[in-house]
C-alpha cells in the first residue's frame, strides 16, 4: 500500500475514534436533562433591570428575576410574588410589603431581605445608574426596612398604577451584594431569585439558563433553557422544522405567513401584547385640524388591512392595550367610511386633498402598514408619499415633530404608562397634543383609589382622546409563540415573545 | 528584504491609523444619535443628559478622538455604548469565528477553483471548458446571501444534511466543521469562480510560452509540464487575485454570518451600526482595516516565495 493510502486510513480511524469518544462523553445518566432550545433574534445586551430594553433580554430576565408582585399570565391583574401580602394606607401613599420567607438568590448570594428590595428600587433614583425607567420610580419618596421581611414604600402622591409598576421588569429585585461585588459585570452575570439562573453565554451564539434548585416555589420542570441567537425568524422556523429548535416567538409577517396551514403540527400560543398606531403631527397644517385627522382615520379600511396581515393584528380603537386596566371599546372607532372622510375634508377646506408624507422605519410591521395606508389615502384624494427613516433616527424626528405621520407600536401595561404620550408638553408627547381637560382627568384618575371610579375616568380619557385623534389607532398585536406539540404549559404573555418557562413542561 | 519589511510595517501602521481616524470622524458625523437609539421611548431630557455624560459624548469631538486614540495605543478600544463591555473583549471572542469562516471559504475556493481553471485551460474550447466558465460566471454574479438561503433550503431543510444555523459546539471539531460547510460554500463560491477564471487565463498565457514548448520538446511527461512548469509560473497573478480578494471574504462574512446566524465580527458590526454603537463600529473596523493591510502585506511577501526572481532588496 502506498504511503498516501496509509495516511488516509489513519485519518479515517482517527475520525471514527473522535466520533466514538464524543458518543461516550454523552453517555446517558439516570435521567436525561430536559432542555428547551428557544430561538431569539437578539443576543444578550444587558440584564441589569435598570437597563434592559431589548425584547430578547426581557425574555431572559423574566425567568431570572422576580418582583415584589407579578402580573397574572395574559393580563395585568396583580398576584403576589416575592411579597406574600401588602397593605395600602387610606391616602394611597404608603405601601407596606410582607416578604416571602426563605427566598434564595442564585449562586450562594444568600437570602433575599428587605434591604435588597430597598436597594433594587432606590437604584433607579440614583442619576449615576442612568436607569431607563427612572421616571416611573420618581414618585417614591423614601423606602424603609421595618425588619428583614417587611418593607415600607412612601410615595409623594398616590398613583393608581403603582402595583403595576412593581409587577414589571424594571422593579425586579436584585441581590445588593451581587450588584456591589460585580459592578458593571452584573449586566452579564445577573443574580436574581427566579426559577432559572444565567449559566453561560457564548456571544453571538447562545445563552444558557439552568434551573435554580433553590427556587422558592420548588425547582422548574425544565432543566435548561438554551436561547439560540437566530437573527432571521424565517431561518428560525426552518431550524424548527429540522428539530434544531423547540420554541420560536414570531413577530414578523413573512414568518407568520410561513406558519399558516401547518398549525396542526405545532402549538401556537397567542395573546395580546400591545398596539400599533399612527402618530399624527398635530403641530403642522392641515393636520392641526381635528376634522382632517378624523377624515384620515375614517379613510382607513382596517378590516382589509387585517386580512392582508393574516390575522396578526386585531381591532383596537383605544390608545390602551387590550390588557390594560380600564381599556374600553365604547369609544369612537372611525369605521371605514370614505364618503364621510371626504365630507370632513371638504368641511376643513381641502376638498381636493393635500400632500402628506408617511415616514416609517423598516421594523416590525411598519412598512406593511405604511404602504397600505398610502394606498387608502390616495383613494381619499391625498397626495401621499412614503419615506423610509433609518431606525436610529426615528426617535429624534418623532421627538422634534419633524414628520407628518409615522407608524409606531406600544407595549405598555398600565394606564399611566400609555397616557404619558398624551400629556400636554411632556417630552414623550410626540404629536403636540394638548387638551387641558384631558390633563386634568389624567391627574385625577392617577390619584383615584376606588377602582370602579378609576375605570370610569379612564374610559372618559380614552373617549376624549379618541374624539381628538392625536394618534390613529391601527389595531392590537399579539404575542405569538410556536412550540412543539410535546411542550405544554406555555401561558399567554402580555409582552411579545415572552414565556414564563417555570410553568412549562415537556410531555414524554 | 529586512529593510523592505520594516518599511512596509511602518507605512502599514500609518495607513491603519489614518483610515480609522477618518472612520471615527465620519461615524460621529453620521445622522442618528446613539443616546436616542439607546433610550428610545424612555427618552427624557434629564436622562439623555446623564447618559450622554456617562458615555463621554458630552465632550467636544476632538477630545473624544484624542482620548480614543490614546486608548487604542494602550490596547483599549473603549466600551460598547449598549452593553458597557470592553470592545476588545468582544472582538477577541468573536474574531476566531470570522477567521475560521474566511479560511474555510478560501480553502474551498482554491480546492474548487484551481483544478477547474487548469482543466479548462488544458481542454480549451471543449464542452468542459464552456461549462466551467459559464458556471463560474453565474457564481461571480450570485449574491452570497441569496445563495446562502438556497443552500439552507436545499441541504438543510430538504435534505437535512447540514444544520440550519449556528457555529456548532465550541471546541468540538466535527461539530464546528459540520456547521461551517454551507457558510463556507456560500461565501467562497464567488471567489472559487474568480480563481477558476484567473487560473484558466494565466495558464493559457503560460502554456503558449517558449519554455513550455521547450519542456515538451525535450520529452517531459505532460503532467510534469503542466504542474511543475506551467502552473507554477501561472501562480503569480492567481496569488495576487486571491490576496486581494480574500479581503472581500471579510466583507462578505458580514452578510454570511447574518444569514447563517453565526457569531463573528460581522454580526458584531451589524448590531453596532443599527444601534449607533460608535466604539463597536470603530473597533470592528480597526480589526477589518488591520486585516486588510496585513493581507496585502502577506500577498507581497508571497510573490517572493513563489517567484525567485522577485526580491525586495533596497538596491534592486
Amino acid at each position: 500500500m502506498t504511503q498516501r493510502g496509509l495516511r488516509t486510513i489513519a485519518l479515517l480511524v482517527a475520525l471514527c475514534v473522535a466520533f466514538v469518544a464524543n458518543a461516550v462523553g454523552a453517555a446517558p445518566s439516570a435521567r436525561p436533562p430536559v432542555v428547551l432550545r428557544i430561538a431569539t433574534t437578539d443576543d444578550l445586551i444587558n440584564l441589569d433591570p435598570t437597563q434592559t430594553s431589548q425584547a430578547g433580554d426581557r425574555w431572559l430576565a423574566e425567568n431570572i428575576f422576580n418582583g415584589l408582585v407579578a402580573y397574572k399570565p395574559g393580563g395585568t391583574q396583580i398576584q403576589p410574588d416575592l411579597a406574600t401580602r401588602w397593605e395600602i394606607s387610606s391616602d394611597g401613599k404608603v405601601y407596606t410589603f410582607h416578604l416571602r420567607r426563605g427566598v434564595r438568590f442564585h449562586k450562594d448570594y444568600g437570602e433575599m431581605t428587605s434591604a435588597d428590595v430597598k436597594f433594587s428600587l432606590e437604584r433607579h433614583l440614583d442619576p449615576a445608574t442612568a436607569s431607563l425607567a427612572r421616571s416611573e420610580f420618581e414618585v417614591i419618596e423614601k423606602i424603609e426596612t421595618l425588619d428583614p421581611l417587611t418593607v415600607r414604600i412612601h410615595l409623594r402622591q398616590p398613583v393608581g398604577s403603582f402595583l403595576g409598576i412593581l409587577a414589571w421588569q424594571p422593579a425586579f429585585i436584585v441581590s445588593e451584594n451581587a450588584v456591589r461585588k460585580l459592578g458593571k459585570q452584573f449586566a452579564f452575570e445577573p443574580v436574581g431569585t427566579g426559577p432559572f439562573y444565567l449559566d453561560s453565554w457564548s456571544k453571538g451564539q447562545e445563552i444558557v439558563l439552568s434551573k435554580h434548585s433553590g427556587y422558592y416555589a420548588g425547582p422548574a420542570r425544565v432543566d435548561r433553557l438554551v436561547f439560540k441567537v437566530i437573527r432571521e425568524e424565517l431561518v428560525a422556523l426552518m431550524a424548527f422544522g429540522r428539530k434544531e429548535i423547540d420554541v420560536v416567538p414570531v413577530r414578523e409577517l413573512p414568518a407568520y405567513k410561513a406558519m399558516a396551514g401547518r398549525e396542526a403540527s405545532f402549538n401556537v400560543t397567542r395573546s395580546f401584547a400591545g398596539y400599533y398606531l399612527l402618530y399624527v403631527n398635530g403641530t403642522k397644517r392641515p393636520l392641526n385640524d381635528v376634522r382632517v385627522r378624523r377624515a384620515l382615520s375614517y379613510a382607513l379600511d382596517r378590516p382589509t388591512m387585517y386580512k392582508a396581515l393574516a390575522g396578526m393584528i386585531q381591532p383596537n380603537p383605544s390608545i390602551f392595550s387590550p390588557v390594560t386596566f380600564g381599556h374600553t371599546r365604547d369609544i369612537p372607532s372611525y369605521d371605514y367610511d370614505l364618503a364621510r372622510a371626504k365630507q370632513l375634508l371638504t368641511e376643513a377646506g381641502y376638498p381636493s386633498g393635500f400632500k402628506i408624507k408617511i415616514n416609517y422605519s423598516q421594523a416590525f410591521l411598519y412598512e406593511e402598514f405604511a404602504t397600505m395606508i398610502k394606498d387608502q389615502w390616495t383613494r381619499l384624494g391625498l397626495d401621499a408619499t412614503l419615506e423610509v427613516v433609518d431606525r436610529a433616527l426615528v426617535s429624534r424626528i418623532r421627538r422634534e415633530k419633524n414628520y407628518d405621520v409615522l407608524p409606531g407600536s406600544i407595549t405598555r401595561f398600565e394606564p399611566e404608562q400609555h397616557l404619558v404620550f398624551f400629556r400636554g408638553g411632556a417630552s414623550t408627547n410626540y404629536t403636540g397634543y394638548s387638551n387641558p381637560a384631558v390633563d386634568g382627568l389624567m391627574d385625577r384618575a392617577a390619584r383615584e383609589l376606588n377602582l370602579e371610579t378609576r375605570r370610569k375616568m379612564l374610559g372618559d380619557i380614552q373617549r376624549a382622546i379618541a374624539e381628538d385623534v392625536p394618534v390613529i389607532p391601527l389595531g392590537a398585536f399579539q404575542s405569538i409563540i410556536v412550540t412543539r406539540k410535546s411542550i405544554k404549559g406555555v401561558a399567554p404573555a402580555i409582552y411579545e415573545g415572552m414565556v414564563d418557562y417555570y410553568l412549562v413542561w415537556v410531555e414524554e | 528584504m529586512g529593510v523592505y519589511v520594516l518599511r512596509r510595517l511602518v507605512t502599514s501602521v500609518i495607513s491603519i491609523v489614518a483610515i480609522v481616524s477618518f472612520i471615527f470622524l465620519v461615524i460621529h458625523l453620521t445622522p442618528g444619535d446613539p443616546v436616542d437609539v439607546l433610550l428610545g421611548e424612555y427618552w427624557t431630557p434629564e436622562l439623555a443628559l446623564s447618559v450622554r455624560a456617562k458615555l463621554g459624548l458630552d465632550h467636544p469631538l476632538w477630545l473624544q478622538y484624542v482620548r480614543y486614540t490614546a486608548g487604542v495605543f494602550r490596547g483599549d478600544l473603549g466600551e460598547s455604548f449598549r452593553t458597557g463591555r470592553p470592545v476588545v473583549h468582544d472582538i477577541l471572542s468573536q474574531y476566531p469565528h470570522t477567521i475560521r469562516l474566511a479560511v474555510a471559504s478560501l480553502v474551498f475556493s482554491i480546492i474548487l477553483g484551481l483544478p477547474l481553471g487548469v482543466l479548462s485551460a488544458l481542454r480549451r474550447n471543449t464542452a468542459i471548458d464552456l461549462a466551467a466558465m459559464t458556471s463560474s460566471l453565474i457564481w461571480l454574479s450570485v449574491p452570497s446571501f441569496w445563495f446562502g438561503l438556497l443552500l439552507i433550503l436545499l441541504f438543510s431543510v430538504r435534505l437535512g444534511l447540514f444544520p440550519v444555523t449556528g457555529a456548532g459546539v465550541l471546541g468540538s471539531v466535527p461539530s464546528m466543521a459540520h456547521h461551517i460547510v454551507l457558510p463556507a460554500i456560500a461565501l467562497g463560491a464567488r471567489m472559487a469562480a474568480l480563481v477558476a477564471r484567473m487560473t484558466r487565463s494565466a495558464m493559457l498565457d503560460v502554456l503558449g510560452e517558449d519554455f513550455v514548448r521547450t519542456a515538451r520538446a525535450k520529452g517531459l511527461p505532460s503532467r510534469r509540464v503542466t504542474y511543475k512548469h506551467a502552473l507554477r509560473n501561472a501562480l503569480i497573478p492567481i496569488i495576487s487575485i486571491i490576496g486581494l480578494d480574500a479581503i472581500s471574504l471579510l466583507g462578505g462574512s458580514v452578510v454570511t454570518e447574518m444569514v447563517f446566524s453565526r457569531p463573528g465580527v460581522g454580526s458584531l458590526l451589524v448590531a453596532g451600526v443599527f444601534q449607533r454603537d460608535y466604539p463597536v463600529i470603530v473597533g470592528v473596523l480597526y480589526f477589518f482595516v488591520t486585516a486588510v493591510v496585513l493581507m496585502n502585506f502577506a500577498t507581497d511577501l508571497m510573490y517572493a516565495v513563489v517567484d525567485p526572481r522577485i526580491r525586495y532588496d533596497v538596491r534592486g
